[in-house]
């Protein structure tokens, strides 16, 4: 998968992983990587561009391993941003399947 | 690469962000490694872990939109930098400016005065001359050496500050002219001559050894003292140089071309012409005659044949405030002259009992003295210094000066004589001047004019003047 297709849905789905658990950095970053390869180095910036845009919050938790983290978890505004991005992502994924004629989708 | 390297290698790539957004990445960085030891892992290992500073920087930076490329990347133009940089080109500038133009005129200064050292020292004998000359050169190839080291440093500040300013206003880009700002340097000039380094030590050694042996015997050489240049010890010498070897004849042209000389022309009974020589300095004079034209040259041999005496002519010369340097031109009574041209910078001249055809004087700053003269045709130039005449005879006679006065007593001259006189400034006074045109011209100054003969006509006066009093009987 090419890097700016990634680049194009790594909000969305940083977004979304963080919207079924809080997480910190690293973590993010091992289960994206997890399912699609990844530079760490590019995660970190959407991070700190979603806190920016307040549709993350930071916490620290302390950790049973070390010391405390940096958590991210979603806010009611990322939230809402999630649910946009989800469908834009939808009707984006369709149209593009409709244009390139894929049979193993309808 | 150790943690710390890591961090302070990715805070410098990262140097377009602000400090905020930087110090977020790094934190990012900082956790990954404080969490290391939790997960049973070592420092290197998350180092072999995470990519190159660079790359993060590179990807962090596209994220922000940002074109790493260092060539191309925009620079944020600091204000407070420039100003600061504006103030520090005009406080530079103040001392820079009188030192650019200072520097060259002290080269040149120094170079007058290794050249002024030899015409003091050509007063002195060949010996010590010679050491002089020697020490001198000696240190002045050291000065050269030193002048170099100096130019170098100062390129070298100059090349820094210039490279300074073009990194705080176009950005730390451009390593390539940077570069071709560094590569130029004085010493790498001079190395590019291929002087073998053996021969530049020897030079510089040889150098400091010679100073210091001349230093030493410049000590024990008597004639060094600078105080023996002084006109107290100057002994004076009596030359007579007898002339017998010329056919002296009626058609005879007696010319002398001198700088420094006081002329004195009288006759003698003798029938032989006599020069005499008074000196304190031998600048010599050198005496040729031209047989196809049957002319006597006395003039100035200073360009003296010894190589070492023309190397100290190269400097001013100062014989003017040193030396003595008369001559006396005695020729028998019997013989006129054609032409006798007496010809100095300064020295005064004097001529007693000329006879002959044409009489001309020229010099620039000293007096003339003509007595009891006899001539056809005479023509007096002189830019400052007095002129007198007395008791003589001649049929035209043009006086020309720029200052200093003119004093006639005495003259007479056949009909259709002229008198010319051109003068700027300074008195006239024409006593006894029996000549029938007159023609004065002048600026400033008196004119006097008076004869005892109230009944000598002239056929015409011309007074032309500006301003001071005339007064005529």
């Amino acid at each position: 998968m090419s890097t700016q297709l990634k680049k194009g849905v790594l909000e969305l789905c940083v977004l979304n992983m963080l919207d079924n658990q809080d997480s910190y950095g690293y973590d993010i970053y091992q289960e994206v990587n997890a399912k699609m390869i990844i530079s760490e180095s590019t995660i970190y910036p959407i991070l700190r561009k979603l806190v920016k845009e307040d549709l993350c919050t930071t916490y620290l938790k302390e950790s049973t391993e070390g010391p405390p983290r940096k958590y991210f978890r979603t806010t009611e505004l990322g939230n809402k941003k999630l649910e946009v991005l989800k469908k834009n992502w939808v009707e984006f994924y369709q149209t593009v399947n409709s244009m390139i004629g894929s049979e193993s989708n309808e | 690469m150790s943690k710390n390297q890591f961090i302070s290698e990715l805070n410098k790539e990262l140097n377009l962000l602000n400090k905020e957004e930087r110090n977020e990445i790094i934190s990012f960085y900082e956790d990954r490694f404080q969490n290391a030891t939790f997960e049973g892992k070592t420092e290197q290992d998350i180092l072999n872990e995470l990519e190159s500073p660079k790359d993060i920087a590179r990807n962090v930076l596209n994220e922000y939109g940002i074109n790493s490329n260092a060539e191309t990347r925009k620079h944020r133009i600091d204000l407070l930098s420039v100003f600061g940089l504006i103030w520090f080109d005009i406080l530079v500038s103040s001392w820079l400016i009188p030192v650019a133009i200072t520097v060259p005129l002290a080269l040149a200064g120094s170079w007058f005065s290794y050249i002024g050292v030899f015409t003091v020292f050509k007063f002195l004998n060949f010996f010590p001359a010679l050491v002089a000359l020697v020490g001198m050169t000696a240190g002045y190839i050291i000065y050269l050496f030193i002048i170099l080291i100096a130019l170098e440093i100062g390129l070298k500040v100059t090349q820094k500050v210039v490279v300074w300013h073009i990194t705080v206003f176009t950005g730390d880009t451009q390593r390539s002219l940077k570069n071709k700002i560094d590569s130029f340097s004085f010493v790498r000039l001079f190395k590019k001559l291929n002087i073998p380094k053996k021969i530049i030590s020897i030079t510089i050694v040889a150098s400091l050894v010679v100073i210091f042996v001349t230093s030493i015997a410049a000590f024990y050489i008597e004639d060094f003292s600078f105080a023996s240049i002084g006109s107290n010890n100057i002994s004076t010498y009596d030359v007579e140089t007898t002339v017998t070897d010329y056919e002296v004849s009626d058609m005879l042209e007696l010319v002398t071309e001198f700088e420094n000389m006081e002329i004195t022309y009288i006759t003698t009974s003798d029938d032989k012409l006599t020069l005499t020589h008074v000196y304190n300095y031998d600048n010599g004079y050198k005496v040729t005659h031209n047989q196809a034209n049957n002319t006597l040259t006395i003039s100035d041999s200073s360009h003296s044949s010894n190589w070492y005496e023309n190397i100290f002519n190269w400097g001013f010369n100062f014989n003017a405030i040193d030396t003595v340097q008369k001559l006396t031109i005695a020729v028998p009574s019997s013989i006129e002259l054609e032409k006798l041209s007496l010809s100095n910078v300064y020295g005064n001249t004097s001529v007693t009992n000329f006879k002959g055809e044409d009489l001309i004087i020229d010099t620039v700053s000293s007096n003339v003295e003509l007595n009891d003269s006899i001539w056809n045709h005479s023509s007096i130039d002189v830019v400052s210094g007095d002129i007198y005449l007395a008791n003589s005879n001649g049929e035209s006679l043009s006086i020309d000066s720029i200052s200093g006065n003119v004093n006639l007593e005495n003259i007479t001259s056949p009909d259709n004589s002229n008198l010319s006189i051109d003068l700027i400034s300074g008195d006239i006074t024409l006593s006894n001047v029996y000549m029938k045109n007159v023609q004065v011209d002048t600026i400033s100054g008196n004119i006097d004019y008076f004869n005892d003969d109230t009944d000598y006509v002239l056929n015409s006066l011309e007074i032309d003047k500006i301003s001071g009093s005339i007064s005529k009987s």
